[in-house]
C-alpha cells in the first residue's frame, strides 16, 4: 500500500465530515479519517486557516467541524484530478 | 531520393482538418495536466502535459508542411511563369525537410516523454533516449518508415502499460485511453505500408484521428463528471 500524500489526508478528512453528514465530531474525524491525535491537529489548522472547514459549538459546548463551500469545491476539485491521473495511468 | 507528401490528391486539405482536431485534442489534455500539475504539485503531471504539447507541436509543423505543399500545388497550376515555380520549389524543399524534421522530432519527444511517465521507467534513461530520438529524427527524414516503426514501438509500449492500467482499474475512461492508444498504434502500422498502397494514407489519417476523437471523449468526460459534481453540491 502507497503511503497517503498532503492532499489524500485532507480528501479523507473532508470526505469522512461529508458523510456525516456535514457536521463531526474531532474525535470521530481522527478515527474515522485514520490519523493520530498529532496528525490530526495539524491538518485541522490547515484546513481551518484555508477555510475549507469550520469548527463550531453545539450543544452540550460541544466542538463540531463542519465542512464549508470551499472545502465541497476541493472535494470536487480532487475527484476530477485523481480520475484524470487514473485514466491517464499518471 | 526525398519523399514529402503521400497523400492522395482528392485527400488534400482533408488530412489539415483530421490534424487541427489531433491538435484540439493534445492541447486540451495538455492544459487539464497543467492544472492537475498546479493542483497536486506532482511533477508527472507536468512532464505529461509536455509530452502532450510536444504532440500538438509536432501536428502544427504537418499541418504548416501540408498548408504550403497545397498551397504551391494549386498555385502551380494557376501560374505560367517557370522561373518562378523553380524558386519557389526550391524555397519550400528547406520548408518542408525542417517542417518535417521538427514533426517527427516533436512526436518522437512526445512518444518517449509518455512511455517514461507512463510506464514509470528510470530516468536515467532519458538522455539515451533522447540521443536515439534525435538520431532516429536524422535518418527518417530520408527514410519514411524508420519514424513510423519507431513510433509503433513506443506506442506499442504505451498501449500495453494503459491496457495494464484498464486491467487493473476498469472504468469506461481507463478503457478509452487504453482504446485509444491502440487506434494510434494501429494507424502508425498502416503509415509504415503506404509504400503498398498510396490509400493506406488516407486509412491511416482516418484511424489517428479516431484515436484522438476517443482521447477528446475521454477528456470531456472527466471535466463533465466534474460538473454533475459542482451542481449535486449546489
Amino acid at each position: 500500500m502507497t503511503r497517503r500524500t498532503k492532499l489524500d489526508i485532507i480528501n479523507d478528512m473532508l470526505v469522512s465530515v461529508r458523510e456525516k453528514g456535514g457536521k463531526i465530531k474531532p474525535t470521530h474525524l481522527m478515527y474515522k479519517a485514520n490519523l493520530s491525535y498529532k496528525l490530526l491537529n495539524t491538518y485541522l489548522e490547515d484546513l481551518v486557516k484555508n477555510e475549507m472547514m469550520q469548527e463550531v459549538k453545539g450543544k452540550n459546548d460541544n466542538t463540531y467541524l463542519i465542512i464549508t463551500d470551499k472545502g465541497l469545491e476541493f472535494l470536487a476539485e480532487f475527484k476530477k484530478m485523481r480520475e484524470f491521473q487514473q485514466s491517464f495511468g499518471i | 531520393m526525398l519523399e514529402i507528401v503521400y497523400s492522395p490528391q482528392w485527400f488534400y486539405g482533408i488530412d489539415i482538418i483530421f490534424e487541427f482536431i489531433n491538435v484540439i485534442a493534445a492541447i486540451l489534455i495538455a492544459f487539464f495536466s497543467y492544472k492537475v500539475y498546479k493542483f497536486t504539485r506532482e511533477k508527472r503531471c507536468l512532464f505529461f502535459g509536455l509530452s502532450f504539447i510536444a504532440i500538438s507541436l509536432s501536428f502544427i509543423s504537418k499541418i504548416l508542411t501540408n498548408f504550403q505543399f497545397y498551397y504551391n500545388f494549386f498555385r502551380k497550376s494557376s501560374i505560367i511563369n517557370s522561373a518562378l515555380i523553380t524558386v519557389t520549389t526550391h524555397k519550400s524543399l528547406n520548408f518542408f525537410v525542417s517542417a518535417y524534421f521538427f514533426h517527427r522530432f516533436f512526436m518522437l519527444l512526445a512518444l518517449t516523454g509518455l512511455f517514461f511517465i507512463v510506464g514509470k521507467y528510470h530516468k536515467r534513461l532519458i538522455p539515451l533516449f533522447i540521443f536515439f530520438i534525435a538520431v532516429i529524427t536524422a535518418f527518417s527524414t530520408y527514410e519514411y518508415f524508420i519514424y513510423h516503426v519507431t513510433t509503433s514501438l513506443l506506442l506499442g509500449y504505451i498501449f500495453y502499460h494503459y491496457y495494464a492500467n484498464y486491467s487493473y482499474c476498469k472504468t469506461k475512461n481507463t478503457f478509452l485511453v487504453a482504446f485509444s492508444f491502440f487506434l494510434i498504434l494501429i494507424s502508425q502500422i498502416v503509415f509504415i505500408n503506404i509504400i503498398t498502397g498510396i490509400e493506406n494514407y488516407v486509412l491511416a489519417q482516418v484511424i489517428q484521428v479516431l484515436g484522438y476523437i476517443i482521447l477528446l471523449i475521454a477528456y470531456i468526460r472527466i471535466s463533465k463528471n466534474d460538473k454533475k459534481n459542482k451542481a449535486r453540491h449546489n
